[in-house]
């Protein structure tokens, strides 16, 4: 004890009154005990050795030997067994009486010699006293710590159960403190509950318990140990690991060597996962110094872990931070040192490039996957020209497809700069072209995917004979493929080479005649050519095709004889021939209905440039019943859209079809109204489109398409719906497994949208965010959408801030910044730019047609909307008077598009007028990647 | 938008591979979970598997699984899923030192 411990507790002597009498004072006793108590055994002593020597009596050398007792038992706690076995062996020399008090402290310090023998060897003796068991079986609990010299103790027989207990437990605790163990060897049979090393296998079980992450378990276990047992000098430690409150009344700190437990076997990963939730938060925040502060502590958090995953989380805040603009010395600074430059980088890289969902992004992206690509040959991650590469190419072909050349070569000039001369040699300076690209994904990988991307590209940016060429390799690669030939087909065809034409299709139908694509091909040729004889007026060419044509086997009865009834009337109105025309019409009313054979016999007319014969024709929808009005037009755009002849839907006819919809018991059935749907999104009629949507959504069984369709006849102010549609049809269709749906929806948000009206460009641009296709999108959000889009019956009209009730979930807040206004249509000021503020823009609109900043539709201090109808008035033309009622019309809430066409008439509708181009947009400026329709299931 | 993915489960993972798994391992460790996992009984897990093993099998769609499959939004933590269990396996003698200690 230190001497300012003595002075504390006071000198001894001092303490002791000179009562001068031979007894003990009572306060004598209780100050000696009250200083064993407190653990100061070395006072203690000295006071009642003083007391021993005044009063000699049986009394004091109680007291004394107490004191002994005390001091032997501290130095032994304190690892000072000499010391303590010459103190037992002065007391037990002059104090015989004491010896059956000191026998506790004989066993503790026969343990502390590593004696066990001697500790445990009355165990042996099945006579033993009762209390005498329990003392040697206490002591056992409270001081044993080394099972396996208890295991092996040689008095006591091998199949004694205190040796196989120990022995089993040593084991075990090897085991459950080395590596993962099996529940069945915890099971531990042979320690009784009674035994007085119970304690030990609640702690195993304890222990393997903390390392399979169950901490409950492992408390409850905890709990189950005798307090004063030698495993309960974890608990302390365990409470540390568990992150867990001590128990009351216990000690909560653990010991030195505790703390180094907790050192050694604790949860490093929680200090880590701490700082890297704080980075993820600055990062989310994009304050840079908050970034650098919270990588360097995650970097300085993730000391204990291995270089590879310093390296990963090093490669990923270096990306992370490059997004953000941050300057790379700096970030390199913060994590330490340069990320390494390896394959893993490299795709990091690329895809968050690829993330950043502009054209840009795409052109860098290719770049750096050139460098991916580099680096995963020569890590051995794939060989070059295998398939992998293959795929890689292929998605490197389709980012670089996305990119506008200028940017293409801006990046391949910064490439050059950055690059020393002569360093990676490649001729494009790492930025390869996507035609390139492409040959090289055929090549490494010839699947009918890569071809039909290569002829895509080669169709959209090249000539027709680069394009024949791809096909032409294609054939090559994989001769039993039809589409190549069916591409070749079409594209002779549209050169009028006939001949050349009809070979392919030859070549098609030797490979699979019954291939439904093969015969539709036939019926389009067949068709094309009778319409483009019949366009020349040789009737006797056309009915030579029409003949052909009556041999192509059927889909659906009827539709071929009715397709050929319909250029028959052609060929008669050629040579006018009333009688005959009058013939083929009764006919095709017999076969497919006088709606259906109206529309056909007008369309066909219309593409054989034969408009005189039809344009007196007028069929009185009023007159007729809502089911055949539906049934006839669903079924002409069947058949239309089968035989490749566009089917138009009279402006007149809209009307009726909307009221048809809006019966209580709508009679057209789903696949009827979905294909009134396209139509009416065919013919730039969106409100039929939304009320086929309305009907469909309120029968049930395809909600999917039918929000898919909503989607797009949605008005541009609807984006939030627009949005929530796609989302929900995109979810419906992948739970569906509706791969055909989804891949139509994934193409629409890729930018390839069919039987679009181009007019909703700018509403397409704000609400078919790419990202939706990645949206996680839960059961009651999917659920929340369908029931409030099959409430929405009513077209929407143009009410600023009309946002439907999910908008929240997903992700509009009611937040009032001019971005989230203009997202909801409403009017923005603070100076932000409503429309696209690219420079290129400005393509779009004539030289004459600039008007005032006062006048502009976008701008500060004016009502966006009101703006954006007086630009467009302005540049249609419109008089002040129009304008202004265009003005009065959306004052009212009305419509904008409607009232632009109550005033323009069919001006506006018509593709190709100034305001249809006034909405064309740069469209790769905003086009986005989505993820693959092969990843989507 | 919302941007927190959902976690979208390992195709390894699901069916407990490798990352290098070969055509035989995956058909093998398919029939292993089907039979862990009969679609009468666990159907969520089934589809989990099914949907797993579709992607595996096919090569192409393997090889687009191993080369676009990183998501650089991934929370940063989620780096650390791959290492060993953070509570280390010291052996006896950390533990049995501080159970010496009175």
């Amino acid at each position: 004890m230190s001497r300012k411990q003595n002075k504390k507790n006071g000198p001894a002597f001092n303490a002791v009154p000179n009562a001068g009498g031979a007894h003990l004072l009572p306060e004598e006793t209780e100050r000696v005990r009250e200083l064993i108590s407190g653990r100061h055994s070395k006072s203690a002593l000295q006071l009642a050795k003083d007391l021993y020597k005044r009063c000699a009596t049986a009394e004091s050398e109680a007291l004394l030997t107490d004191a002994y007792n005390a001091r032997i038992d501290d130095l032994l706690r304190l690892g000072m067994t000499v010391e303590a076995k010459t103190l037992l062996g002065i007391v037990r020399e002059r104090f015989p009486s004491a010896l059956p008090r000191l026998r506790e402290l004989d066993r503790e310090v026969c343990a502390q010699d590593g004696k066990l023998e001697e500790v445990v060897a009355a165990l042996a003796d099945r006579e033993l006293p009762v209390e005498e068991r329990d003392r040697i079986e206490t002591f056992i609990r409270q001081r044993i710590w080394d099972l396996p010299a208890l295991g092996s103790v040689s008095s006591l027989p091998p199949e004694h159960s205190l040796r196989t207990a120990a022995s089993a437990l040593a084991a075990v605790f090897r085991a459950v403190t080395t590596g993962p163990v099996e529940d069945a060897v915890l099971a531990l049979p042979e320690v009784s509950r009674r035994s007085p090393l119970a304690s030990w296998k609640a702690l195993i079980r304890a222990i393997a318990c903390y390392y399979r992450c169950e901490d409950e378990e492992c408390a409850r276990w905890l709990q189950t140990i005798v307090i004063d047992s030698v495993p309960a000098r974890l608990v302390p430690a365990f409470t540390v690991m568990l992150k867990k409150k001590p128990a009351a009344g216990t000690d909560s700190k653990p010991s030195l060597a505790g703390q180094k437990l907790i050192a050694a076997a604790g949860d490093h990963g929680a200090a880590l996962r701490s700082a890297l939730k704080d980075l993820e938060d600055a990062l989310r925040a994009k304050k840079e110094k908050r970034i650098l502060d919270a990588a360097r502590t995650a970097m300085a958090a993730s000391d204990h872990c291995n270089a590879a995953v310093r390296e990963r989380l090093r490669q990923h805040i270096a990306v992370r931070g490059g997004l953000l603009d941050i300057e790379p010395s700096a970030i390199n600074a913060a994590v330490g040192g340069a990320p390494r430059w390896d394959a893993y980088y490299f795709r990091l890289l690329a895809r968050s490039l690829e993330d950043q969902h502009n054209v840009d992004g795409y052109a860098e992206a290719g770049a750096v996957w050139s460098d991916f690509r580099r680096e995963a040959i020569k890590e051995n991650w794939f060989a070059a020209g295998g398939l992998e590469d293959g795929v890689l190419s292929l998605h490197m072909a389709q980012l670089m497809e996305k990119a506008p050349d200028e940017t293409i070569e801006d990046l391949r000039a910064a490439m050059a700069t950055y690059r020393k001369p002569g360093q990676w040699k490649q001729d494009d300076g790492g930025v390869p072209s996507a035609k390139t690209l492409y040959e090289r994904a055929c090549k490494a990988d010839p699947h009918p995917e890569a071809f039909q991307a290569s002829l895509s590209c080669a169709r959209k940016y090249g000539s027709w004979q680069e394009a024949d060429e791809v096909a032409e390799h294609w054939r090559e690669a994989r001769a039993a493929d039809i589409q190549p030939l069916l591409y070749l087909m079409e594209s002779a065809e549209k050169r009028n080479a006939f001949k050349k034409s009809l070979k392919y299709l030859e070549e098609a139908e030797q490979l699979d005649r019954l291939n439904p694509e093969v015969r539709r091909a036939k019926l389009r040729l067949l068709l094309a050519a009778a319409l483009r004889h019949l366009q020349q007026r040789k009737a006797h060419l056309a009915l030579g095709g029409i003949e052909q044509i009556e041999t192509v086997p059927e889909v659906r009865p009827g539709e071929i004889a009715a397709l050929a009834a319909a250029l028959r009337w052609c060929v008669a109105a050629v040579g006018r021939d009333k009688a005959v025309q009058d013939e083929q019409e009764a006919s095709l009313n017999t076969l497919i209905g006088s709606v259906a054979a109206h529309l056909l016999i007008v369309s066909a007319a219309e593409k054989a440039e034969m408009l005189f014969a039809v344009s007196s024709r007028v069929l009185k929808v009023a007159k007729i019943s809502a089911a055949e009005l539906l049934a006839g037009v669903a079924r002409a755009r069947a058949l239309g859209e089968w035989a490749g002849l566009r089917i138009t839907l009279p402006r007149d006819w809209i009307d009726p079809l909307i009221a048809s919809l809006k019966m209580p018991n709508c009679p057209a059935d789903a696949t009827q109204m979905l294909v009134l749907g396209e139509a009416a999104l065919d013919g730039y009629s969106p409100e039929l489109g939304y009320v086929a949507s309305v009907a469909g959504l309120a029968k049930g069984g395809a909600n999917a398409e039918f929000l898919f369709l909503r989607a797009r006849s949605l008005p541009p102010w609807a984006s939030v719906r627009r949005e929530g549609c796609i989302t929900a049809s995109l979810e419906l269709a992948r739970r569906e497994r509706n791969t055909a749906l989804a891949g139509r929806i994934m193409d629409h948000l890729n930018g390839k949208k069919e039987n679009e009206r181009k007019r909703w460009r700018p509403g397409i641009e704000m609400g078919d965010d790419p990202r939706i296709a990645s949206r996680p999108v839960s059961p009651e959000l999917l659920g929340k959408i369908l029931e409030e889009e099959q409430a929405l019956k009513e077209y929407p009209g143009h009410k600023p801030g009309d946002d439907p009730k999910y908008a929240e979930e997903l992700g509009y807040s009611s937040c009032d910044c001019p971005k989230c206004r203009a997202r909801r249509g409403g009017p923005v000021d603070d100076g932000y730019v409503y429309m696209d503020d690219d420079e290129d823009e400005d393509e779009d609109f004539d030289d004459g047609d600039e008007f005032d900043q006062e006048d502009s539709f976008v701008g500060p201090g004016t009502s966006s909307i009101p703006g954006f109808l007086k630009g467009i008035g302005k540049l249609m033309g419109l008089s002040d008077a129009a304008i202004k009622e265009l003005k009065k019309a959306y004052a009212r809430g009305e419509n904008p598009q409607k009232a632009l066409d109550r005033i323009l008439g069919e001006t506006f509708s018509q593709p190709g007028s100034p305001a249809s181009s006034l909405f064309k947009k740069k469209e790769k400026a905003a086009k986005a990647l989505p993820p693959d329709q092969g990843s989507l299931f | 938008m919302n941007q927190s993915a959902l976690p979208i489960p390992d195709p390894y993972a699901v069916l407990g591979l490798g990352p290098g798994a070969e055509d035989e391992q995956i058909r093998a460790a398919y029939l292993a979970k089907l039979k862990q996992f009969p679609p009468d009984r666990s159907p969520a897990e089934f589809e989990q598997v099914r949907d797993a093993y579709e992607l595996l099998r096919d090569r192409r769609r393997r090889a687009q699984h191993t080369l676009f499959s990183v998501n650089p939004e991934a929370p940063l933590a989620s780096l650390l899923d791959g290492m060993d269990n953070d509570r280390q396996f010291v052996g006896p003698g950390p533990w049995l030192a501080a159970l010496k200690e009175r």
